[in-house]
């Protein structure tokens, strides 16, 4: 058998330069689909404003006030830019996703609302295609809505008061300065709540928490390169060595074990690249680890990539054939990493699902990667890992035995 | 009757694959679960709600209405400060937030001597996240009715005499008037089709897009196979420029098989919109995608390249297309390199659609030429 697993072990070498090349893409594509979802909570940082055009005459006073109170809030981070434009300009800039909804004034708008008939102003953005960019903006836009509203209502509300309770004075005075009022009020807004920060202590935030996620969903993907090299449907191979006395048991052995050591000279030339990345850019990479570190985070990733190799192994053997293979793995990672919360933070899935996730295999690697950075004890989650790949080792011997003596 | 063989023969071969029935059974069952799991009680942020005094009128019923609305951040009401503070520490929720009790008169001496200091909620939170900020935007939006109620009330008492003696359920009353016509300042419409409420759900909105993109890697499998079976001399009577829309057709047919399965498993999970636009659509982005297989078939021309470049394809039309995030600035047209782009975008707007043609033809004829040239 050994001579089989020396075989297997050749033939991943041989194409190792192969299989790195395109696990450096898949790394690469993968670091854009995390900056993708991380940009969204960095977008505070660089201060991304939400574009909103302005149709209509906006240039009464109480509206251009709440306009500027509104423009100017800044604690949010997620700042207005208020630019007036004719309909069919914003109508375009809106489809070409220049500005993220355009406003329209009615003709006669704040006459109207001094008489008491209010019109509401149309709020125009795009329902389609946007992700979560266009959730967050609703949610912004709801609060904004509020503001405005209930800010509005006093303005107009106390005139009315003010007439009906006998007040001599000039009215319009008045509601300009109760506009004034408002504004502040809502830029004082972060003195209603005084903010203490516990920290994350034996626990991640967010990034790390979304960055171990990704780690899982990454070392799972890192498979699919080999299914070139192991999930052709030899049955005749196994017949072969079957009639020669080598088992199921022996073959897949012998294959899960050339998997792994193909996977683990991967990750450990994927850490030299980025240790040597540290040397040559030690300014701007200084929040990586050393390379003592380095090394034992890699070598603390081999009962993840035990687990990676038996449920590639697993699949590639129902899947029969190397294609179909790469679909189906694809299909169930995004599926288990969807569901465990390593695409999400964990604690964005209901109840009952965290708790599935704690079970499944992907849910089990992101606890053991988060407890190998903050240090608390990985020894459960290392055990149930272990646990897991002996499974689909087992499921891979089934599979295989089932396969051929069906055809045998 | 001879296509109607021709697909019969070339679909048995599709259903001859496990892995390809596998897909088809475990798309609708995904779907379906993820469409079960948004409706039950989630949120991008789990923010605990804490009321130091529980009879408290105003807290209880910013509290309630938290608790009603449906959104990125998921409430939950907490007994005491302590046990949210122990929850918040342990990463349990990522934070909380504490109502002072005897509310509205904090909340009017906060507006009535705005100098700082005056705080009336405390807010713990784990760390200072974008997220959290925004939060606290939903924080001061849910307290907002009643500070401007306070403001207003101040304001009339402190320019009208006659105001001071006036009880205050009179004097809201004109407050209470004011744009009454209207239940929001804004009436939301959209320049293309709205999302529907599923949709608008974080956790099944990806799943639209997931699906374009599985659709696609099926198409490139699709390739892959169609190659095999190509050097395995199963086309090898047919006439060359025949073999090209044999590979077309092997294509669109894959392609359709697990677009009508896409089509189920949205409608079943309750994402799907008006049927007639999402299957004429679905029908276009399905000519695409075969045209986007075709196209990566002739430029590679090798099935272990294709094979490789499924997985990074996929990778790249998640982190690309519209699927989790939209790409913004110069980086975003890179999204239109990919099929997906065009079938997200052209649901809501038909120009999407015009492009999605004007690119499957492009398409066509660039793996056209390509394999003129290798056949050369």
């Amino acid at each position: 058998m050994r001579t089989y697993f020396r075989l297997q072990l050749k033939r991943v070498w041989k194409r190792l330069p192969l299989l790195l090349l395109s696990v450096t893409v898949l790394t690469g594509s993968l670091l854009l689909l995390l900056g993708a979802l991380l940009r969204s909570d960095a977008q505070g940082e660089e201060k991304t404003r939400v574009r909103i055009a302005v149709v209509g005459n906006s240039e009464e006073s109480y509206m251009e006030i709440g306009l500027v109170a509104l423009e100017s809030i800044d604690n949010s981070r997620f700042a207005l830019d208020v630019s007036p434009m004719s309909e069919a300009e914003a109508e375009a800039a809106l489809k070409k996703r220049e500005i993220s909804a355009y406003v329209i004034f009615p003709d006669g708008f704040i006459q109207d609302a001094m008489n008491g008939k209010v019109k509401p102003l149309s709020y125009v953005t795009y329902g389609g295609a946007g992700g979560l960019t266009a959730l967050f903006e609703r949610e912004i836009t709801e609060v904004i809505s509020d503001f405005a509203l209930y800010s509005q209502k006093g303005t107009y509300g106390s005139s009315s008061a003010l007439r009906e309770t006998g007040y001599p004075g000039n009215l319009s005075e008045r509601m300009n300065e109760i506009s004034l009022r408002y504004v502040s009020l809502i830029l004082n807004r972060p003195d209603w709540y005084a903010v203490t920060e516990l920290g994350i202590s034996d626990s991640l935030g967010f990034a790390s928490s979304l960055g171990c996620g990704f780690a899982v969903f990454f070392l799972f993907l890192m498979t699919l390169p080999f299914a070139l090299l192991f999930g052709r449907g030899e049955d005749s191979l196994g017949r072969v060595l079957a009639a020669k006395g080598f088992g199921d048991v022996r073959r897949t052995l012998a294959d899960c074990g050339a998997l792994l050591t193909g996977l683990f000279s991967v990750v450990l030339l994927l850490g030299g690249l980025v240790w040597c990345a540290g040397i040559f850019f030690e300014d701007t990479l200084s929040f990586l680890p050393s390379g003592s570190e380095l090394f034992l985070l890699i070598l603390r990733t081999l009962p993840v990539l035990a687990v990676v190799a038996a449920f590639g192994l697993m699949v590639f053997s129902s899947a029969g054939h190397a294609v179909g293979g790469i679909l189906l793995h694809f299909l169930l990672s995004l599926i288990l990493a969807y569901v465990s919360g390593c695409l999400y933070p964990a604690y964005a899935l209901p109840e009952g699902v965290q708790i599935l996730a704690e079970f499944l295999p992907t849910g089990i690697a992101r606890s053991y990667f988060a407890a190998c950075i903050t240090g608390n004890s990985t020894l459960l989650s290392g055990g149930c890992l272990l646990v897991y790949g002996a499974g689909f080792f087992a499921v891979t011997v089934l599979l295989r035995r089932a396969r051929r003596k069906g055809r045998g | 009757m001879r296509l109607l063989r021709w697909i019969l023969l070339l679909s048995k071969r599709l259903y001859k694959k496990p892995a390809f029935l596998l897909i088809l059974l475990l798309i609708p069952l995904a779907v379906f679960g993820l469409g079960s799991m948004a409706e039950e009680d989630h949120g991008m942020l789990h923010i605990l709600l804490v009321q130091r005094d529980p009879s408290d009128p105003l807290s209880s019923s910013v509290v309630a209405r938290l608790q009603e609305e449906d959104g990125l951040i998921r409430f939950s009401s907490c007994p005491s400060a302590e046990r949210a503070e122990e929850l918040v520490r342990r990463g349990k929720a990522d934070g909380a937030w504490i109502f002072d009790a005897d509310l509205s008169r904090k909340i009017a001496d906060s507006v009535s001597r705005p100098t700082g200091g005056n705080a009336f909620v405390a807010v713990l939170e784990r760390e200072s996240t974008v997220t959290l900020r925004l939060a606290r935007e939903r924080l001061c939006g849910s307290l907002f009715e009643c500070c401007s109620q306070e403001l207003f009330l101040d304001y009339v008492r402190s320019y009208s005499e006659g105001a001071r003696d006036v009880s205050d359920e009179v004097l809201l009353e004109h407050y209470r008037n004011a744009f009454t016509a209207v239940e929001a300042i804004f009436e939301v419409s959209y320049v293309d089709a709205a999302l529907s409420a599923a949709e608008l759900d974080y956790l099944t909105a990806p799943v639209r897009g997931l699906l374009s993109v599985i659709i696609a890697l099926c198409s490139l499998a699709a390739g892959i196979w169609f190659l095999q079976d190509l050097r395995g001399g199963l086309f090898s009577w047919l006439p060359f420029r025949r073999v090209k829309f044999v590979e077309f057709g092997y294509q669109y047919l894959t392609v359709l098989n697990v677009a009508a399965v896409c089509l189920f498993a949205l409608f079943v999970a309750g994402l799907g919109g008006d049927f007639l636009r999402e299957f004429v659509v679905l029908l276009l982005y399905c000519l695409c995608v075969s045209s986007f297989g075709c196209f990566l078939r002739a430029l590679f021309g090798s099935t272990r390249i294709l094979a490789l470049a499924l997985p990074l394809s996929a990778l790249l039309m998640i982190g690309c297309c519209p699927v989790f995030f939209s790409l913004s600035g110069s980086f975003s047209v890179i999204q239109f390199l990919f099929p997906p782009t065009y079938y997200l975008r052209g649901l809501g707007d038909e120009i999407y659609l015009l492009w999605m043609m004007l690119y499957t033809v492009l398409l066509w004829g660039l793996s056209r030429l390509l394999s003129r040239l290798r056949h050369v």
